[in-house]
């Protein structure tokens, strides 16, 4: 990407560029965008936050599981200690990969023509 | 006991310091614009990237601190190290890509340009100076303690030598030379941390053996860690680390005349039977008493224990109430259970000596430890100690996420990736980088509660589990002749590049702020990229000076107390803004600035009361928090009700004020959002200038 394009936009809202790109600058687009975007984010967030926040409630309602032991840990230590992290692994690589090939999809939503 | 200047460790440490200041003239060559100072010209690849950024957010907090807060009260702290990675989940998540794609350079740059207005720019300067300098004198502090520990220096040593070494490197190569300095330094972090474990796992066996050492059963669960050898313990003269809690029969011999105030471990509530200080000891108590008047007012009966006495503490006896025994709920099982105490010494050298020692016989239990099953268990000391321990650890959970996701010198390594691919890219691999190094700070706690647990003895200071890290590897010599030393050296490098690294990067936050937000914007706006590098390098140094003497300060401050607060802040204030104005169209700056302000503020408000109840500078509050224990917890752990309260702030104080909603509002949600591929560009907030077009 050149450095002149970078600047061609960069004042901003030109009414002439709202014109000729009614379509990416449509309501609908933008909506569309955020929500995909969006809803993508928070279905990831709300996996893992159930994890991160159901671990304390593990540990309240049911002690005796989670401290009952394992390869001498105990289960819950297990957990917190060495498991919690290849499970973020798993959630940020399943976003990555789809927000960019939803970004992919999004940028075919406009007409290419006209940027 | 270790004494004077340690050789291998002072060889590692000047080692690393020459290494630091060669890569930053290495790297210095190739800085030609203030593009390259300021974000490092946008081009920086993800596999150094991921590195500086991981190697820029482990701390010297990271990596000693966890792991000695894991060894001294156990699970509960292993919250900290799993918040501070997941932390970058909910940048990743809502974060990182908008943020990257807007294209404005600092925190304060996205605030005016995502809702024109200077005035925010100016309130979040302010912030980003707030947090940054808070986050920077513990760093400080670190590095002066450290090089206490490892040279017998001044304290002022340390600070200067991280602050001189920094500043330098920071004016040479700007944001360009130091992620490079900052890549390298994550990796000596990596190796410095998991070498000398995964040898000591071949000596002391492995994660799992020492970790089944540790009982939770009921029969075996109250056991206390021993001392391994005969051990002299040395006292300050300064509450809390002339404390001792001796859970058990302990026996101690006074290496000194010694003045003993002996009181019950756990405060009794009112109304109890009085509970004398025989009652809690085994041995026989001196004739020899003196009166003692507590900073409280209140007067008590101080015992003098002459050097050589042994003395023996009982086991812990149930307090009555009317010859009736005290019931008290526990907070996790719900069950009624009688209130146990047992002896705790205050101890103060009744002669001229400046400090008390006292040796334990190996075999002995060690003070102030905790038992096996509340150490291994949920809900153990740290949360429990007001009573509430569901509540803490939310609210800790809470803290530490949000507070990673708004802090100002993480956000503006953003700016340094190419595009917004990238950047959701690069935060994939600092989940990486940062997971596997956050895996090692419990493997420390573990093996320390194991093998060196003499360092429960004293509560704080350099022979306490803070320097468990520094410490457990010395064990080696046993087996292998300088092996521990040579690790220790390993990890004592380690640490010192945690001070490194997270001044640096403070410093690059600062100084841009400074340069760009100050001078470019407010100061002189039509700046030539001459003037604006010159600008970046006198920011530098002028910031890295106060960094300096503000850590000249804070030599008895806690380290995790000043960490918390720049988390906390960062949380109630930063992280709120950010995510509301990347994803709500019809937020306003008004909105978002009274979130920003009051939320930052409540959070810092409420911290700082519950510092002014423990150090008792409001003498009547302390008893106040005592009467009220989930005022307490939420005190401490503000984020729980901070970041929601200023998100509602920001949300109601933005649709009282609908008018002011930024006319182009639609465009920045689309730069916010729209993929590269579109080509809609916001103005560049560091012009490309001196760069040949590529």
């Amino acid at each position: 990407m050149s450095i002149s394009q970078r600047e061609v936009l960069g004042k901003i809202g030109k009414a002439v560029e709202m014109e000729k790109k009614l379509d990416l600058h449509s309501e609908e687009y933008l909506h569309k965008l955020m929500t995909s975007q969006f809803a993508l984010s928070f279905k990831l967030f709300l996996v893992f936050i159930i994890i991160l926040l159901g671990l304390p409630v593990m540990n309240y309602i049911a002690p005796e599981m989670m401290n009952a032991r394992i390869f001498g840990f105990t289960v819950t230590w297990f957990f917190l200690a060495v498991l919690i992290y290849p499970i973020t692994w798993l959630i940020s690589w399943a976003y990555v990969k789809s927000s960019i090939a939803l970004e992919e999809k999004a940028a075919t939503w406009t007409d290419p023509e006209e940027h | 006991m270790q004494q004077g200047i340690q050789i291998i460790p002072l060889i590692a440490v000047v080692l690393l310091v020459v290494v630091t200041i060669g890569l930053g003239f290495w790297v210095q060559k190739s800085v030609k614009s203030a593009a390259d100072m300021y974000v490092a010209s946008r081009s920086v690849s993800v596999p150094m990237n991921s590195a500086a950024i991981s190697g820029e957010y482990l701390s010297a907090a990271s990596f000693m601190g966890v792991a000695g807060m894991i060894m001294k009260t156990g699970y509960d702290n292993i919250w900290y190290p799993v918040g501070y990675a997941t932390g970058y989940l909910f940048l990743l998540l809502f974060i990182a890509g908008p943020l990257r794609r807007f294209g404005a350079y600092t925190i304060p740059d996205f605030a005016h340009g995502r809702y024109d207005s200077p005035t925010f720019r100016k309130i979040a300067v302010i912030f980003v100076l707030c947090i940054g300098f808070f986050y920077t004198m513990p760093q400080m502090k670190g590095a002066g303690t450290a090089l206490v520990n490892i040279l017998n220096t001044p304290y002022w040593v340390g600070i200067v030598v991280v602050g001189s070494v920094i500043i330098f490197n920071v004016a040479l190569g700007g944001m360009k030379g130091i992620t490079f300095v900052q890549a390298v330094q994550y990796w000596i972090k990596m190796v410095a941390i998991s070498l000398p474990m995964f040898i000591m796992f071949m000596f002391l066996g492995g994660y799992g053996t020492n970790m089944s050492k540790f009982h939770n059963d009921a029969e075996k669960g109250g056991t206390l860690p021993k001392f391994r050898t005969d051990y002299t313990a040395i006292y300050k003269p300064a509450a809390p680390l002339n404390d001792i809690v001796f859970g058990t029969v302990i026996r101690g011999t006074f290496e000194q005349d010694t003045q003993v105030i002996i009181t019950p471990s756990k405060k009794l509530p009112e109304g109890a039977d009085q509970i004398s200080a025989q009652q809690l000891m085994t041995s026989s108590l001196p004739a020899e008493t003196r009166e003692v008047t507590l900073p409280t007012g209140k007067k008590v009966t101080a015992y003098i224990f002459k050097k050589g006495t042994e003395f023996a503490t009982g086991q812990p006896i149930v307090a009555t109430q009317g010859g009736q025994p005290i019931l008290v709920t526990d907070p996790v099982s719900g069950k009624e259970k009688p209130l146990k105490v047992s002896a705790k010494f205050t101890v103060t050298p009744a002669g001229s000596e400046e400090v008390t020692r006292i040796t334990y016989k190996a075999g002995q239990p060690v003070p102030n430890a905790p038992n096996d099953k509340t150490w291994i268990e949920p809900y153990g000391l740290l949360s429990s100690k007001y009573g509430h321990p569901v509540l803490y650890t939310y609210s800790l959970i809470l803290a530490i996420v949000c507070g990673t996701a708004g802090l100002p010198h993480i956000l503006v390594r953003f700016y340094t990736n190419p595009d917004g691919k990238t950047a959701k890219r690069t935060t994939f691999w600092v989940m990486i980088l940062l997971g596997c190094f956050y895996v090692f700070p419990p493997m420390f706690g573990a093996l320390g509660r194991a093998w060196v647990p003499e360092l429960y003895a004293v509560a704080g200071g350099a022979r306490s589990t803070d320097s468990v890290v520094l410490i457990l590897p010395r064990l080696l010599n046993q087996y292998v002749p300088y092996l521990g030393d040579i690790l220790s050296a390993i990890t004592s490098m380690g640490a010192f590049a945690g001070f490194m690294t997270t001044f640096s990067g403070l410093l690059v936050s600062l100084t841009g702020a400074l340069a760009h937000d100050v001078y470019g914007n407010m100061i002189n706006p039509k700046a030539t990229p001459t003037q604006k590098m010159r600008a970046f390098r006198i920011s530098a140094i002028l910031a890295g000076s106060t960094a300096i003497v503000l850590g000249m300060f804070v030599e008895n401050f806690d380290i995790n107390m000043m960490v918390g607060w720049a988390f906390a802040i960062g949380a109630a204030s930063y992280f709120p803004m950010l995510i509301v104005s990347a994803w709500w169209r019809r937020c306003t700056a008004i909105g978002a600035g009274a979130g920003m302000l009051v939320g930052g503020g409540a959070a810092l408000a409420a911290i700082v009361s519950t510092m002014l109840a423990d150090k008792k500078v409001i003498p009547s509050l302390g008893p106040w928090f005592a009467d009220h224990p989930v005022v307490r917890t939420l005190f401490e752990q503000p984020a729980i009700w901070a970041v929601p309260f200023s998100l509602l702030l920001i949300y109601v104080v933005s649709l009282a004020t609908q008018s002011h909603v930024p006319k182009n509002s639609r465009w920045k949600m689309l730069v916010l959002h729209a993929p590269e591929e579109l080509n809609l560009k916001n103005r560049n907030y560091i012009e490309d200038d001196a760069v040949p077009a590529h």
